[in-house]
C-alpha cells in the first residue's frame, strides 16, 4: 500500500497546518477513520481476542469473572472427542463433494456462454439467480424435491425402481445431496467470476495461439488458464473457506443426522456453545476452525501460485 | 452448587432489605405514574396451543383481574420450540431475561441458577391448595417451589377409525393389552395398504423417547439411577429396542424412514392406523378431516405396570438484576392467575391443567374432545399412572442430541438395536455432563 | 461442385454441430437449475389435497390463494420483511457511509500509521464468520443488544469487505483532481463528497446491492440474537415455520416465493450491478 508522496505546494501548505500541535491531516485521518474502527474493534477485533481467552476457560457465562482457568483443556478434549471428528470428517467430506463441483461447473458454464452462444443475458440470470436466495429459502425447496415419500425426485425414480431412497435419510446420499443442493445455490457465482476473468483475456493471445497451430486444448491450457489464474485462486480460496463453514443445511434439512452423517464443524460449533452451553468449548472449535483455514489458503496460494 | 447456597428464607429476606434502597429509585421510572407494570412473558407455544395463550394474554390485559392499584400488562414473546431454550438460555446468562418464562418441569433442576424460587416473592403455603397435589410436587424441587404448575401433558394412542374398519376391527373398541394391540398392526399392515403404526408423527429423537420410555417403564424398567446415571440399557430397554427394531422391520408396521414429519403427514393423509403422541394433538387432529379416535397406551408386552410419560408447563421467575421486588411480587401473581383461572387451557389446547377447581369446571368439561381424550387422560391421573420426564441435574432434558439414537434406531441406521442403546447411553452421559 | 465447396460445408456442418450442443448443454442445465423455482411456484397455489398427493402436478389442478392470504394476514411475515428490510438496509447505509469515510482516510489522507490500520482490516479477512460467534454474542449480550435490531446491524457492520473494495477504488483515483480541488480551495469534506463519492458512484452502487443481498439472507447470527418471535427476519421465520408442530407444505412454498420476491426485483432491475460486484471481488477490475 505504502503512503503518496505529495509534491504540490497546496498539499505541503495544508500538511503544515496544526491543531493542539498535531499535524492536521493527522487529526483528519483519524477522525474519519473512527467511526468504522470502532465498530471493527468492538465487533470483531475483540470478540476475536476475546475468544481465545474464552478458549482456556471453563466459561461460566452467568459469571464469566469466575471461570476457572483450564489452559489448554478444551484443545485437549477436543481432539480426544469422537463427535468433534465425526463433525471434521462430514465437513472435509462435503468440502470434497461440493467445492470441486462449484468450480468445474462455474467454469465450465462461464467458457460455454463466453463462446457465440444466443441468449447470454437469460442464460446468466438463470444460472446466478439462486446465489441471491436465502439459505433458509433454498432448503424449503430442496425438501419438497428430496422428500422420500412425497418429492419430486422418487416419485419418478418410482417408475424406474421399486423402493426409491431417502434422500436426506439415508447414511449414504444425505451428505452427497446437501452439496448437490449447495452446487445449485452457489454456483452462480463463481460462473460469473469466472465469466468476467474469461472476458478479460485478450482475443489476440488467442490470434497468436492459433497461428502457431495450436489445439483447442492447447489454447485452453497454455493462455486461458494462466491467465485466469487470480480468479481462479480467489474462487477456490473463497469456495474452501465458505464450504468448510457449512452450518445452516444440515441444521434445516437433516439436524446433522442420519447417525451424525451430515454432522460439520460449525453446526458442533452452534450445538456446543448454544445447545450445550460450553462456550469455551465452542471458541476452542473456531479457533481451531481459523487455523484450518488459515492452512488450507496457505496450500492453495502454493498449488495454483499467483501472476504477481 | 447447593452446598453454598443459601436458604430461600434468608435470602428473601436478603433481597427484601437490598431491595428497599433500588425500589425507591426505580419506582420512580417503573411504578410511577399511571403507565403502571409491564411483565415481560416467554412462551414457546405452537400449532393449536399458541392462539390459546394469546387469548388468554389478550383476556388478562384486558380485564385487570389482579387486586393491585397500578395498571399490569403482559408482554408476551413467542419463541418456536427448536429455539426456545437456547435462546432462554443464553438470554438468561447474559441477564436480560423476561419476568416470567414458560419452562418445562424436567428443566426445574438443571436450570436452578437461571431461575428465582417463587416462595421469595409470593406465599406458597397460600396459594398450594389451589393445586393440585401431583402438580405441586412437580414444582417442589430441592424443598424450593421453582416454579407454578401449569398443566401436565402426557401420552396417548391416536387411531384412525376408517382404517381400523378396513382392517376388520372394531373401530369403536380399540386395543386395550399388547395381545389386541399386536393383533391390530398386524391386521393393519396385513388386510390394508396403509401403514399401521408410528412411534411419533414427528418422527424426531425426542418424540421416539416419549413412546420408548413408557413401553420400558411398563415392562417394569428403570431409565435413571438415584445418582443420575442412565440405566435405560436394561432387560426392559433391550427388549422395548428390539421391538421397534421389528416395528419397522419384519413387522413392517412402518417404512424405515427417519424423515422429519412423517407420521403427521400420513396419519393426516389416512395413510397411517395409529400412532403415539401428547395431549397437544387434539387441536391438530380437530382441524384435520380424520375420523380419529384415542386409547391408553398402556398396552406395552409384558407388562408388569402401568406407566405413562409426562412433563408439564411450568412459569419460572428468571433471575434479573433489574426487577425491583415489587414488581417481582406482581410478576408472581400474574403466574398464579395464568396458571389457575383459565380452563381454555385444557378446553382448547388438550392439556390436564393444574389448578385443582379447573378440572370440575363446566368450561374444561364441555370440550369437544372431553370424552374423547381428556377424560381418559384424567382417569389416567386418578389412577397415578404417571411418570415424569426425568428432572436430570445437568444439561438439556430436551435436546435432540440426547435422542436421535432412537431415531436412528427406529430407521435401522446401526447394525442392531444394541448398538443404538449402547450410543443412546453414551449420548446421554455427554449430554449429562456439561 | 468442387472439393473445396464440400469441404466448406463440411467445416460448417461440423462447426454448427458443436455449437448446437453447446446451446443444449446451456439451456438444459438452465432448465435443470430453473426446475426446483417453477416447481415450487406452482405448489404454491395448490390447495392441500394435492400437495400430500404423492403424485406431483406441475400445472396446478385448482387454484388457490388461501396459503397467500394466511401468510399476509394470519402470520408475521409483514413484520418479518419490515424486520429485514430494516436490519439489511439500515446495515448497508451505515456500511457505505463509515466505510467509504475510512477508505477515503485511508488513501486520500496522509497521516501515521495508516499501513498498519490497514494492514490489520486485511488481516481481519482471515478471520471466518462463525468462528468468531460465541465471543461475538457475550459482548453483544453484554451491551444488551440481543433481540434488538442493533444485535444484528452493528456486526454486519463491521464486516471488512467494503472497506477493502473501496480502499482499491479509491486508490486508483488520480491525484489530479483532488489538488485542483484543494488549490481551489476545497476542504477535505467537500473533496469526499464532491469529487470522490461522485467518481466512486458505480461501485457504491454494487457495494450497497451486495451488501443488501448479503444481509438480507443472513441467517446464523439473527438465529442467535433474535428470540423474538416478531423480531425475526425473514429467513429465521421461515425456517420456524417450516419446524413447527404442523405440516403445512403450501405454506411452505408460498413463504419461499414471497420471501424471494423483494429480492428477486431488485435483482431484475440491478442486475448488472450485483454481478459486478461479484466480479470486482473475484477480478480486482471494475470492468
Amino acid at each position: 500500500m505504502g503512503l503518496r508522496n505529495r509534491f504540490t505546494t497546496g498539499e505541503n501548505e495544508r500538511a503544515q497546518q496544526t491543531v493542539f500541535g498535531v499535524r492536521k491531516e493527522t487529526v483528519e485521518g483519524i477522525a474519519w477513520s473512527l467511526p468504522y474502527l470502532a465498530v471493527f474493534s468492538v465487533f470483531l477485533v475483540w470478540p476475536a481476542l476475546k475468544g481465545f481467552y474464552m478458549s482456556l476457560h471453563n466459561w461460566d457465562p452467568f459469571v464469566p469473572s469466575e471461570s476457572e482457568f483450564i489452559g489448554l483443556e478444551n484443545y485437549i478434549e477436543l481432539f480426544n472427542d469422537p463427535v468433534f471428528w465425526d463433525a471434521m470428517k462430514g465437513t472435509i467430506y462435503f468440502v470434497a463433494l461440493s467445492v470441486p463441483l462449484l468450480v468445474l461447473l462455474g467454469l465450465g458454464l462461464a467458457l460455454g456462454v463466453n463462446k457465440n452462444v444466443k441468449g447470454k443475458t437469460v442464460l446468466r440470470a438463470i444460472y446466478f439467480s439462486p446465489y441471491i436466495l436465502t439459505v433458509a429459502v433454498v432448503t424449503l425447496i430442496w425438501s419438497e424435491v428430496y422428500s422420500e415419500g412425497y418429492g419430486l425426485i422418487n416419485y419418478y425414480l418410482g417408475f424406474v425402481m421399486s423402493d426409491p431412497p431417502g434422500w436426506l435419510t439415508s447414511t449414504n446420499l444425505a451428505m452427497p445431496a446437501l452439496a448437490f443442493m449447495t452446487v445449485w445455490w452457489l454456483v452462480g457465482f463463481n460462473f460469473v467470476i469466472f465469466l468476467a476473468a474469461r472476458q478479460g483475456v485478450p482475443e489476440r493471445l488467442y490470434e497468436a495461439a492459433r497461428l502457431d497451430g495450436a489445439s483447442t486444448w492447447r489454447a485452453f491450457k497454455d493462455v486461458t488458464l494462466p491467465q485466469m489464474r487470480n480468479s481462479i485462486l480467489f474462487v477456490v480460496i473463497i469456495q474452501f473457506i465458505l464450504q468448510f463453514q457449512v452450518f445452516a443445511q444440515p441444521f434445516v434439512l437433516t439436524s446433522g443426522g442420519p447417525r451424525g452423517s451430515t454432522d460439520t464443524l460449525v453446526y458442533y460449533l452452534y450445538r456446543s456453545a448454544f445447545s450445550q452451553h460450553q462456550y469455551g468449548y465452542g471458541a476452542a472449535i473456531g479457533y481451531v476452525l481459523v487455523m484450518i483455514l488459515v492452512v488450507i489458503a496457505l496450500i492453495n496460494f502454493k498449488v495454483i501460485g499467483t501472476n504477481d | 452448587m447447593t452446598s453454598n447456597r443459601i436458604s430461600s428464607k434468608s435470602r428473601r429476606r436478603f433481597i427484601k432489605s437490598a431491595g428497599v434502597a433500588g425500589t425507591a429509585s426505580i419506582a420512580g421510572c417503573i411504578g410511577g405514574g399511571s403507565s403502571g407494570y409491564t411483565i415481560s412473558f416467554w412462551e414457546l407455544f405452537s400449532g393449536g396451543e399458541g392462539p390459546v395463550m394469546e387469548d388468554i394474554v389478550q383476556k388478562f390485559n384486558d380485564e385487570q383481574p389482579l387486586d393491585v392499584d397500578e395498571e399490569v400488562t403482559i408482554d408476551r414473546q413467542r419463541t418456536p420450540w427448536d429455539q426456545y431454550y437456547n435462546n432462554l438460555y443464553t438470554t438468561l446468562a447474559g441477564g436480560s431475561g423476561p419476568d416470567l418464562a414458560v419452562m418445562h418441569a424436567a428443566y426445574l433442576r438443571a436450570w436452578n441458577k437461571t431461575i428465582v424460587p417463587m416462595d421469595d416473592y409470593i406465599d406458597t403455603g397460600e396459594i398450594e391448595g389451589d393445586y393440585l397435589d401431583n402438580h405441586w410436587d412437580l414444582v417442589s424441587v430441592e424443598d424450593e417451589t421453582r416454579a407454578l404448575p401449569m398443566d401436565l401433558h402426557p401420552v396417548g394412542m391416536y387411531y384412525n377409525k376408517a382404517i381400523f374398519e378396513e382392517a376388520g376391527l372394531d373401530p369403536e373398541s380399540p386395543p386395550t393389552n399388547w395381545e389386541e394391540f399386536e393383533a391390530a398392526g398386524n391386521a393393519i399392515a396385513e388386510e390394508t395398504d396403509k401403514w399401521a403404526f408410528s412411534q411419533t408423527p414427528y418422527n424426531d429423537g425426542f418424540g421416539t423417547w416419549r413412546t420408548w420410555s413408557t413401553f420400558v417403564k411398563q415392562q417394569g424398567g428403570e431409565l435413571f439411577d438415584s445418582d443420575w446415571n442412565p440405566t435405560f440399557d436394561g432387560q426392559a430397554g433391550q427388549n422395548t429396542s428390539e421391538l421397534f427394531w421389528d416395528m419397522t422391520g419384519d413387522m413392517e408396521w412402518s417404512p424405515q424412514t427417519t424423515e422429519a414429519d412423517w407420521g403427521a403427514n400420513a396419519f393426516e393423509n389416512g395413510d397411517l392406523g395409529m400412532t403415539m403422541n401428547g395431549t397437544w394433538y387434539v387441536a391438530t387432529l380437530e382441524e384435520s378431516d380424520i375420523d380419529w379416535g384415542f386409547f391408553k397406551p398402556t398396552i406395552a408386552p409384558n407388562k408388569t405396570q402401568d406407566q405413562v410419560w409426562t412433563d408439564g408447563h411450568t412459569i419460572v421467575m428468571p433471575r434479573s438484576q433489574d426487577r425491583d421486588d415489587k414488581k417481582s411480587e406482581i410478576a408472581a401473581e400474574v403466574a398464579h392467575w395464568l396458571t389457575t383461572e383459565n380452563p381454555e387451557w385444557g378446553a382448547r389446547a388438550g392439556h390436564l391443567p393444574a389448578a385443582a377447581d379447573i378440572r370440575e369446571s363446566e368450561v374444561f368439561q364441555n370440550a369437544s374432545f372431553y370424552d374423547k381424550t381428556l377424560s381418559k387422560y384424567l382417569e389416567m391421573a386418578e389412577e397415578d399412572m404417571y411418570f415424569y420426564h426425568p428432572k436430570v441435574p445437568n444439561g438439556d432434558p430436551n435436546s435432540e442430541s440426547w435422542y436421535q439414537w432412537l431415531l436412528d434406531m427406529w430407521g435401522h441406521n446401526y447394525a442392531s438395536p444394541g448398538e443404538a442403546l449402547d450410543d443412546g447411553i453414551s449420548m446421554v452421559n455427554k449430554g449429562l455432563e456439561e | 461442385m468442387t472439393d473445396a465447396t464440400t469441404e466448406q460445408t463440411s467445416r460448417f456442418d461440423d462447426v454448427s454441430l458443436r455449437s448446437l450442443g453447446t446451446h443444449a448443454v446451456l439451456y438444459g442445465v438452465a432448465l435443470l437449475m430453473a426446475i426446483p423455482y417453477l416447481y415450487t411456484i406452482s405448489r404454491s397455489f395448490q390447495p392441500r389435497r394435492y400437495l400430500t398427493d404423492p403424485q406431483p402436478y406441475w400445472i396446478p389442478p385448482e387454484i388457490t390463494f388461501d396459503h397467500y392470504q394466511y401468510l399476509l394476514t394470519e402470520s408475521l411475515f409483514v413484520q418479518w420483511t419490515i424486520n429485514t428490510f430494516v436490519i439489511a438496509g439500515g446495515a448497508t447505509i451505515i456500511i457505505l457511509v463509515i466505510d467509504s469515510m475510512i477508505a477515503f482516510s485511508l488513501t486520500r489522507l496522509d497521516w501515521p500509521g495508516q499501513s498498519i490500520v490497514m494492514g490489520v482490516i486485511l488481516a481481519s479477512f482471515m478471520v471466518p464468520y462463525y468462528m468468531n460467534i460465541v465471543p461475538l454474542y457475550t459482548v453483544v449480550s453484554d451491551l444488551g443488544l440481543v433481540n434488538s435490531y442493533w444485535g444484528v446491524i452493528l456486526p454486519a457492520v463491521a464486516s471488512p469487505l467494503g472497506v477493502f473494495l473501496l480502499y482499491q477504488f479509491f486508490r486508483d483515483i488520480p491525484d489530479e483532481y483532488e489538488e485542483a480541488a484543494r488549490l481551489d480551495g476545497f476542504s477535505t469534506f467537500q473533496i469526499y463528497y464532491r469529487i470522490i463519492l461522485p467518481l466512486a458512484r458505480p461501485i457504491l452502487a454494487s457495494l450497497a446491492l451486495f451488501m443488501f443481498v448479503y444481509n438480507w439472507n443472513a441467517f446464523l447470527w439473527p438465529l442467535i440474537v433474535l428470540s423474538d418471535e416478531s423480531a425475526y427476519t425473514l429467513p429465521i421465520g421461515l425456517v420456524n415455520l417450516y419446524q413447527g408442530n404442523i405440516t403445512t407444505p403450501g405454506l411452505h412454498m408460498a413463504v419461499t416465493v414471497l420471501a424471494s420476491l423483494p429480492l428477486f426485483v431488485v435483482y431484475l432491475f440491478f442486475q448488472g450491478e450485483i454481478v459486478r460486484a461479484v466480479q470486482i471481488q473475484g477480478t480486482g477490475t471494475t470492468g
